[in-house]
């Protein structure tokens, strides 16, 4: 039963381990398709701002100055290097008007989303007519041109395409007619700064639902863990309970048979000694097993059902009559029983009959398990205006870990060492009903071997 | 006569089997706890142990 117990923790641990993978595979998934999404949309986003007549026309700005300059380089006005500065200077004339129309279209198309847009020169060529091909900027040139957009490292950006302008151009060149064909390569690139803001919120209520649901699923399985250990104990309580009561119920029954056969025996037949302690064992079994009946059928009654005839008496008179009367009970040579009893001056208003069943199960509790040496205490507790009754012995003591569970009915604590107390589990829990009634509480402080202190605390009225 | 070892914590009941084990012929030894039984096992020659 343990193992099966144990197993079955362990399985629904596991189970949540493993729901725990799912469930963060799955939202690494929807994260990664968001953002693959999100591109899509960012690309369509440019392209539509991009492809249009307004950027086209700024685009023909420089477009047609790299053409003069071209033609400049090709009748031997400027270098190369002229050239390629011309084109930089004119770009970044042009570049903060592009970036307007930009960042308007894309406030437009995706608001609230911060996208850099970058267009860069790939290389740039002239071929003659015939054919001879200049390079005027590769790719690997140090000296990055930046065309328009804002200048980010590309390496962290997206791509979006390449373009080739490639375009034939006829001009006059000292008095002859001239032409060069321009291959001029450019990359589009993005670069979304705030990647991570925009998916947490597109993900945040999924993220927290899954949070919240997963939570419900531990909460759950913790509810139901605890629930099944409860009905493994009250299972567990219940079978000891029967297991005890047929023992209890099997002495006086097998006394009774035994008692009866030696009555009937020819061998005693006659033999008024062996008559006379036969009669006196059945009746003394006849009232054990109306005790034990009595003591089964009170353990029913819960603190709500005990119908209490309240009065109201001195308390300290109460608990010396009582204990004047319990000394006469048990055998009081064996045990020392101190008395730390305040003439409190203030009325206890308690039901007589129940408040003394109660402290003498308390009392048979602490001679039963082990006590010798006992000091009852009776006082006002003047932090919370409550009689406290107070028993401690010296006896075994209750392990910390059995405390909470002692009151509740049918418990007995099942360590090696204690299995020789013969018991039903019931005078605690009734003991805690009757205080109960009274509105009042019960407490125990106590260690394995050192003894135990159970107070009884009844409100004053 | 046959010896028993009678070893029973109620003295009630201990009494009655005692007595009726006796009237049958029987010489019971009784041991009231666990460690008495010991002591008469290992004092004694018996035929029959009744631990209770």
């Amino acid at each position: 039963m343990q193992l099966k117990f144990k197993g079955l923790v362990a399985i629904s641990i596991f189970t949540l381990i493993a729901l725990i993978g799912i469930q963060g595979y799955l939202i690494y998934n929807t994260y990664e398709l968001k953002k693959k999404t999100f591109s899509i949309d960012a690309r369509m986003a440019i392209s539509k701002v991009y492809y249009t007549k307004e950027v086209d026309s700024i685009m023909w700005l420089y477009r047609n100055d790299f053409f003069t300059q071209l033609e400049a380089l090709k009748k031997g006005e400027i270098s190369k290097k002229d050239a390629l500065q011309r084109l930089k200077q004119k770009t970044e004339e042009i570049n903060p008007g592009f970036l307007a129309v930009y960042k308007k279209g894309m406030e437009a198309e995706m608001p609230g989303v911060d996208i850099q847009f970058k267009k860069s020169v790939s290389s740039i060529s002239v071929s003659d007519s015939l054919g001879n091909t200049d390079t005027l900027y590769k790719e690997d040139d140090p000296d990055k041109i930046m065309l328009l957009g804002e200048n980010f490292d590309s390496q962290n950006a997206a791509l979006i395409t390449y373009s080739n302008w490639q375009e034939d151009h006829d001009f006059v060149n000292n008095g002859n007619p001239d032409f060069f064909k321009l291959n001029f390569k450019t990359s589009i690139f993005m670069n979304v700064l705030n990647w991570n803001s925009v998916l947490t919120k597109e993900l945040s209520v999924l993220f927290v639902a899954s949070c919240l649901l997963f939570l419900f699923v531990v909460g759950l399985l913790y509810y139901s863990i605890q629930n099944l250990m409860k009905q493994k104990r009250v299972a567990e309580i219940k079978t000891d309970f029967i297991n005890n009561i047929t023992h209890e119920l099997k002495t006086p029954l097998s006394t009774l048979s035994l008692a009866t056969k030696t009555l009937t025996s020819e061998h005693a037949n006659g033999n008024k000694e062996i008559a006379d302690g036969a009669v006196q064992i059945i009746d003394r079994q006849n009232t054990r097993l109306q005790k034990l009946i009595d003591q089964v059928l009170q353990s029913s009654l819960g603190y709500q059902e005990i119908q209490l005839s309240k009065e109201t008496f001195n308390g300290s008179i109460f608990m010396n009559e009582l204990l004047d009367d319990y000394l006469l009970s048990v055998n009081s040579s064996e045990i020392k029983l101190h008395r730390n009893i305040d003439s409190t001056g203030i009325a206890l208003e308690a039901d007589k009959f129940y408040l003394s069943t109660a402290i003498i199960n308390l009392l048979n509790n602490a001679i039963k398990y082990g006590g010798t040496e006992l000091t009852v205490s009776y006082g006002i507790d003047k932090t919370d205006s409550t009689h406290y009754i107070s028993i401690k012995d010296n006896g075994i003591g209750i392990s910390p870990k059995y405390q909470r569970f002692i009151f509740e009915k049918f418990y007995r604590v099942s360590e090696k060492d204690t299995h020789n107390y013969k018991g039903l589990g019931l005078g605690l829990y009734y003991t805690k009903q009757i205080i109960k009634a009274h509105g009042g509480s019960i407490s125990v402080e106590s260690e394995a071997n050192k003894g135990s202190i159970f107070t009884i605390k009844i409100p004053i009225i | 006569m046959k010896n028993i070892l009678l070893a029973e914590d109620d003295l009630d009941f201990g009494t009655m089997l005692k007595q009726y084990l006796e009237l049958n012929k029987f010489s019971v030894s009784w041991a009231k706890d666990g460690n008495e039984g010991f002591e008469f096992l290992r004092m004694a020659i018996l035929t029959s142990v009744f631990w209770m």
